[in-house]
């Protein structure tokens, strides 16, 4: 949408705004969940997200023109599901749980030398093949087709987005968790980590 | 109340990202370039994450805060530009799915990446054989700061092969 909407040169500032209310929504939102959930009841954690979906929809209905349209590509609607490519989402979604879920489970819930862990690596390594194979196969029309996956720039682009997108995540995830460890000291100096102990009931 | 508390550990970190993906938007609007921004969030991601792996149960709150601020500054002067990088290379029609390639990236890292986290952590943990005190879990959680500087360091080399574009019409015009 923005990328109709606002010229090049001054994307960068929407997109940082969004960007932006999108991490303070992520934020606030466990906030938010966990007040909600405590308050009244679980379920009102999702009867709260309705509201603003609707006034979402009403915006861009009355707000946004689309305006671009794919030049020459058949319209009907049997050719756009075909060109959906559901064989290469289906065979990516089963490549990636065989990669995730072995990570997950190694050296947790299963051994690393575990049949289940060695049998989901392996089953990973033959469906990114099959699934590299079809998308060679299909060409132009793959899920992720040569002119784009074969742009330098793209891999350049989508190999930092993984790394940066992981690292970050790691991040917030452990440092929040180091934090909630740390606070639990007990004999700790009262100027460490104080805005911890004020959070830390019995 | 766990969800809570971590929210509000995480706070100068959002605040961070928050507050630098703004002053990264102006200044990639301003300037015209975003490939020096996605070098400065790097660094800023392995700095961070360096300086983090001192830290432990006796360290000031403030340098825990000063090191999440240098990683809002990490996450937030970068992963935009990513973005960006695929509305200036690709031509028009192909821009949705290189939007779509980039989500994908990044959502796929954060969900390899904390798999293999999790894993490195545990390793971490099985190695205390003094019991699960706070000092062995945050050794443990120091692994995963040393995972996140391997992540930094991968993602300032895939940027070798992204060139120097500006995104300015008259500067795209004399290329």
């Amino acid at each position: 949408m923005l990328a109709h909407a606002v010229p090049l040169e001054r994307r960068p500032i929407f997109s940082a705004i969004i960007d932006g209310g999108y991490s303070v929504a992520s934020s606030c939102g466990p906030l938010l969940g966990g007040a909600i959930t405590s308050r009244l009841s679980w379920r009102w954690c999702f009867l709260v997200n309705t509201p603003p979906g609707a006034l979402c929809v009403l915006a861009i209905f009355l707000a946004y023109e689309d305006r671009y349209i794919p030049a020459g590509r058949s319209d009907r609607l049997t050719a756009q599901i075909a060109r959906l490519d559901l064989v290469a989402t289906l065979l990516f979604a089963i490549t990636v749980t065989c990669l995730v879920l072995p990570l997950q489970w190694g050296g947790s819930t299963f051994q690393w030398s575990s049949a289940q862990v060695i049998v989901l690596f392996v089953l990973f390594g033959v469906f990114l093949a099959i699934f590299v194979a079809h998308q060679l196969w299909r060409g132009d029309a793959a899920m992720l087709p040569p002119r784009i996956g074969q742009n330098k720039e793209m891999i350049g682009a989508a190999v930092y987005a993984f790394f940066v997108g992981g690292t970050a995540n790691i991040l917030e995830y452990y440092v929040s968790n180091m934090c909630t460890q740390i606070s639990k000291v007990a004999n700790r100096p009262p100027h460490r980590f104080h805005y911890g102990s004020r959070m830390s009931g019995p | 109340m766990s969800a809570l508390r971590s929210g509000i550990y995480t706070i100068p970190m959002v605040a961070g990202f928050v507050a630098f993906s703004l002053i990264a938007g102006f200044g990639v609007s301003y300037t015209g370039y975003y490939l020096p921004f996605m070098y400065l969030g790097s660094s800023a991601l392995i700095a961070g994450s360096a300086l983090l792996t001192t830290i432990n149960p006796a360290s000031r709150t403030a340098s825990v805060l000063g090191y999440e601020i240098l990683i809002g500054l990490g996450g937030g002067a970068g992963i935009q530009q990513a973005y960006l990088v695929a509305q200036v290379v690709l031509s028009t029609p192909d821009v949705a799915i290189g939007l779509a390639i980039i989500v994908l990236a990044q959502t796929l890292g954060g969900t390899v990446l904390l798999s293999v986290a999790s894993s490195a952590l545990n390793d971490g943990l099985g190695n205390a054989e003094s019991g699960h005190n706070v000092s062995s879990i945050s050794a443990a959680i120091v692994n995963t700061y040393y995972l996140a500087i391997a992540g930094g360091v991968c993602s300032i080399l895939s940027l070798l092969l992204i060139k120097l574009r500006s995104i300015k019409p008259d500067a795209k015009a004399s290329n």
